[in-house]
This record gives C-alpha cells, sequence and structure tokens, in this order.
C-alpha cells in the first residue's frame, strides 16, 4: 500500500503558479530595493579602498532615505516571504525527490535561496531590535548572506521565466488554464498579504517616515522619545563615559601643526548651523537643527593638507564604533560640524556631550560622539 | 545536442546560468564561512528546517484544527464564510508578532543601554492591536450575520410569489 505521508498529499488550494507568481513580484522588489540599500549601507560604512575618498557627501538626506528603504523593505518580506513559501509549499514534497541533473541542480539552488532568505530577513530583523542569539558576527554574514540570496534570486528568475511569463497577469495563458473558482479565493489571499505587509509596515516607518510617527507602536525607536528631543543609539553610561566635565575635556587635533583646543576655545571659534539628520542602519531617523564648529575650520587650524583623510577618535571607553573615518569629501563638506548644541540647546550625555561629529548623508554609527581626538592622515 | 537535452534534462543555456549562479554562490559562501563556518551551516539549515518543518506545519494545523472544530458548534445557525475572520486578525498579529518578538518578550539585553528606552511597553501594544482587530473582525461577522438572519426572516414571512407556483 502507498504510504499517506511520503510523499504527502495536498488537498488545499491556490498552491498554483499564478499565485506563487503575484506574491513573487512583490516579494522580488521588495528583495531588490533591500540589496540594494544595503550595498549602499555597506559601501558607506566600510567603503572599499579604490572608492575610499570619493565616497559623496550629498545629499543630506541620501542615507536617511537609503537606510529608511532598507529597513522598510526588509520589513516588507517579513509576511511576502512566508506567503511565499506557503504557495509552493508541497513541491518540496514532489516525488520522485530527483527526477534528472537538471531537477538535482534546481532543488539545491531553492534550497540554497530559501535557507539564505529566511535567515537574512532574520538577521537583519534582529539586528534592528538588538538581539543577537548567534554566535557569529553580524555584520559580515548578513553581508554575505544578501550576495547568497541575489545569486539564487537571478537563478530563480531565470529558470521560472517561462511560469512567470505565462501566469504573469490575470489574462494570461497560465492563469486562464487554472481553475476558475479560485479566484475569489486568490484575491482574498492577497488582499490578506497586503494588510500584512499594511500592518507591519504603519506600525513601524514612522521611526523615519516621520509624518506617521503617530502610528509607531511597534519600532524600537519614536522620533519623538529621547534626549534632546532626538533618540539615541548608545547611551553614555552604555558607553562608558558619563558626563565628562568641561573644565578637563581638550579637543587634540594631530596634524603638521597639532594643537590641544578647550571647550571654551572651540565655543570661541565661529559657529555654524545645520540642519541634519542622525540616521541609524537600524532604520530610525530624525532631522535635527545642529551648531558647531566646521571640521574644516579645525583641518586648516591644523594646516591639513586638502585631500587629507581624517580619523576621528572618541573618549568612550566601551563599544564598537570608537574610531570613525572619513575621506575629504565629507572632512571639508562646510555642512560637516563638530557640533556643540542640539536643536538650541547644550549637547546632552546621550547625545555627546561635550562635542560630537555630525556629517551630511554618513551612517549613524559613524556620527562618533564624545569626541577627543581628530587625527589628520596622510 | 539530443544526447545532452536526455543526460542534462534542458538545454545548454540553462547549465551555463546555473553554473554562473553557483559560481556567484561559491563566492558568497567564500565570504559567509570567513568566520565560524560551522555555526554559520547551523543555522542557515536551521532556519530552512524551522520555517519548513516547524512553522508551516504548525500554523496548517493550527487552521485545520480551528475549522474542524468550530465546524460542529456552528450547524445550527446560517452562517457565511467565517474562517477567514479567524484568519485574518491571527494572521496580522501573528506577522506583528514574528517582526517584533524581540521587543514584546524583551529578549534584547542591550535595547535599555543603548536607547535610553524601555521595552516594557511593546507586550501590552502588541496585545491591544490583536484585541483591536479580533475585535473589529468580530463586529464584521456579527454585522454579516445579523444581514443573514434579518434575510432569512423577511424571506420566511413573505414567501416569493414564484415559490408558490412551482410548489
Amino acid at each position: 500500500m502507498r504510504s499517506r505521508l511520503l510523499p504527502p498529499e495536498f488537498s488545499g488550494r491556490l498552491h498554483d503558479a499564478r499565485t506563487a507568481t503575484s506574491i513573487g513580484r512583490w516579494l522580488g522588489l521588495a528583495f531588490a530595493v533591500c540589496f540594494l540599500t544595503g550595498l549602499i549601507s555597506h559601501v558607506l560604512q566600510h567603503p572599499p579602498g579604490w572608492l575610499d575618498g570619493d565616497l559623496p557627501s550629498r545629499p543630506t538626506w541620501g542615507y536617511r532615505l537609503t537606510q529608511g528603504l532598507h529597513v522598510a523593505s526588509g520589513i516588507a518580506a517579513v509576511p511576502l516571504l512566508p506567503a511565499k513559501l506557503w504557495t509552493v509549499y508541497p513541491r518540496l514534497f514532489s516525488w520522485p525527490a530527483v527526477r534528472s541533473v537538471r531537477h538535482a541542480l534546481e532543488r539545491l539552488s531553492v534550497a540554497v535561496l530559501v535557507a539564505a532568505a529566511v535567515l537574512e530577513v532574520a538577521t537583519g530583523l534582529m539586528n534592528t531590535a538588538q538581539w543577537y542569539p548567534w554566535p557569529f558576527p553580524f555584520v559580515p554574514v548578513h553581508y554575505a548572506l544578501a550576495w547568497l540570496v541575489a545569486g539564487s534570486v537571478l537563478l530563480h528568475i531565470a529558470v521560472k521565466a517561462p511560469e512567470i511569463r505565462a501566469h504573469w497577469s490575470r489574462r494570461s495563458p497560465g492563469t486562464l488554464a487554472l481553475p476558475e473558482e479560485d479566484g475569489p479565493d486568490r484575491r482574498s489571499l492577497l488582499a490578506a498579504v497586503t494588510a500584512a505587509v499594511g500592518a507591519v509596515t504603519v506600525t513601524t516607518v514612522g521611526q523615519s517616515f516621520t509624518p506617521l510617527k503617530g502610528f509607531t507602536l511597534l519600532a524600537p525607536r519614536h522620533p519623538d522619545h529621547g534626549p534632546n528631543g532626538l533618540p539615541v543609539n548608545r547611551t553614555a553610561a552604555a558607553a562608558g563615559v558619563g558626563l565628562i566635565a568641561s573644565d578637563r575635556y581638550r579637543l587634540t587635533v594631530v596634524g603638521p601643526r597639532a594643537c590641544a583646543l578647550t571647550l571654551d576655545e572651540l565655543r570661541g571659534l565661529p559657529q555654524y548651523e545645520a540642519e541634519l539628520p542622525i540616521a541609524c542602519v537600524e532604520g530610525w531617523s530624525k532631522s535635527a537643527h545642529w551648531t558647531g564648529v566646521r571640521v574644516v575650520d579645525l583641518l586648516d587650524l591644523a594646516g591639513a593638507p586638502r585631500h587629507a583623510r581624517v580619523r576621528v577618535v572618541s573618549l568612550q571607553t566601551r563599544g564598537d564604533y570608537r574610531i570613525s573615518e572619513m575621506g575629504h569629501e565629507y572632512a571639508r563638506d562646510p555642512l560637516t560640524l563638530l557640533a556643540l548644541r542640539l536643536n538650541g540647546e547644550e549637547l546632552t550625555p546621550d547625545h555627546g556631550y561635550p562635542v560630537r561629529l555630525i556629517a551630511p548623508n554618513r551612517p549613524g554609527v559613524l556620527q562618533t560622539k564624545w569626541v577627543g581626538r581628530l587625527e589628520v592622515l596622510s | 545536442m539530443s544526447r545532452f537535452l536526455r543526460w542534462y534534462g534542458a538545454n545548454p543555456l540553462h547549465l551555463l546560468v546555473l553554473v554562473c549562479s553557483f559560481a556567484i554562490t561559491g563566492y558568497a559562501c567564500a565570504r559567509l564561512f570567513a568566520q565560524r563556518p560551522v555555526e554559520v551551516v547551523i543555522w542557515l539549515v536551521g532556519a530552512a528546517i524551522v520555517h519548513d518543518l516547524i512553522l508551516m506545519p504548525l500554523y496548517s494545523l493550527a487552521d485545520l484544527s480551528a475549522r474542524s472544530v468550530l465546524r460542529h458548534r456552528a450547524q445550527d445557525m446560517p452562517t457565511p464564510a467565517w474562517i477567514n475572520h479567524l484568519r485574518v486578525p491571527a494572521f496580522l498579529s501573528g506577522v506583528l508578532l514574528l517582526v517584533w518578538f524581540p521587543l514584546i518578550f524583551r529578549l534584547s539585553g542591550p535595547y535599555q543601554g543603548a536607547t535610553g528606552l524601555t521595552d516594557a511597553v511593546y507586550i501590552g501594544r502588541w496585545l491591544a492591536i490583536t484585541a483591536v482587530l479580533f475585535g473589529l473582525s468580530a463586529l464584521i461577522l456579527a454585522f454579516k450575520l445579523g444581514r443573514i438572519r434579518r434575510q432569512a426572516r423577511d424571506d420566511e414571512e413573505r414567501p416569493p410569489a414564484s415559490a408558490g407556483k412551482s410548489a
């Protein structure tokens, strides 16, 4: 007698190519946006040597937009991915398991795609909540998985192109060959998946798209919650700096004409204002009003050559991103400040009192807080 | 060519694209396994197993049992298609939980130190959203039921003229 479990039989409806195509299109779009914006974020944070000096410091809102899209599209993929996998689930048990070499290779590539996509979305999501249950470093694994997903998605689309074409619209030949009575159920399923994408987006996207901040119920940050009316990532306590005494503070500038400036001397230099967003790699962002000394003025004071790179060193004792570097595009941008004031008030310790870096189009983790030293590199 | 087709199952272009993709995959894997390869493999395979062999069968089973249990309770009254009134709020609430369970269950160790905020608010918010979703769904179903009952009563009170003729 033939076993009912191996291979299992699926009597449910909608495990068909039209449903898979409809959901797959949106999932493909979400993955494409997520991959490209992720690539931008990776290059800005870990620039390859050949690009190092040429990363653009404009537009000022660039990273805010791309990283907001990165996290929003990744979160939108969370309902889409299980819906897509549910649609094609019976194929996991297709029998015989391997029909030809081609079939074996295709199944292998689908296995890679499914495993990599699930882990990629999961790791990205958990990083936004700062929960790290895995034993490997997040950034290199998330980045490598992205290439794994991108490669296997491209292959998947190439292999499935005839089926996708046959089921692209409601009037495509493949769609018309499917049972007509499934139509209303399919529309209900797609409506529910759309509603789920809407639900996760609406409760979250206000963390960067501030007009929707009133609906920010489940996102890790609310744009208005934080010291100086701005969220933070890593408080002074977590960074091990506490309150830095203003009379003991010195900013050291290391260069051809090295110098050390007290806080009062910094306040005595020409002050500039800039409206710049703080945009976190975790997806939240908000624009703020900064006042401080231009980095380019300090570089001129230290006699830095025009194309010099600059290293910014924090006084923090704990945590990653204690040191950041920037090319001349950023260092010489007139909007790049060592800020002393935020939204009309002195910086709070959590925002980097007494002095922090703020530059346009730059990931938040590189906007070094509690700056103690600027080093002019060759 | 025909021997190749028979042996491989598709034309050579298919094989070329496939080999190209596996080369990219290999490149990605070289990066992927540069650190802690065993742990990465465990998590990669684990992700597929957790989804395909645990989560997916679990929610299918939940759907099947909900339908078989509630079918018997609902026999004595005229009902519209009701299963989606259960599925939709459960799906939406479940997806929100899937996305934010590390915050809702306060699993993130560094969260408070990093943000200066508390993550104690999330479980209440998620429960409130869940209540609103199920409540709205119940209201809509109640409205539909009311309409069906009214229609049934109206039909009884004045039987259509055609019914008399055919009887």
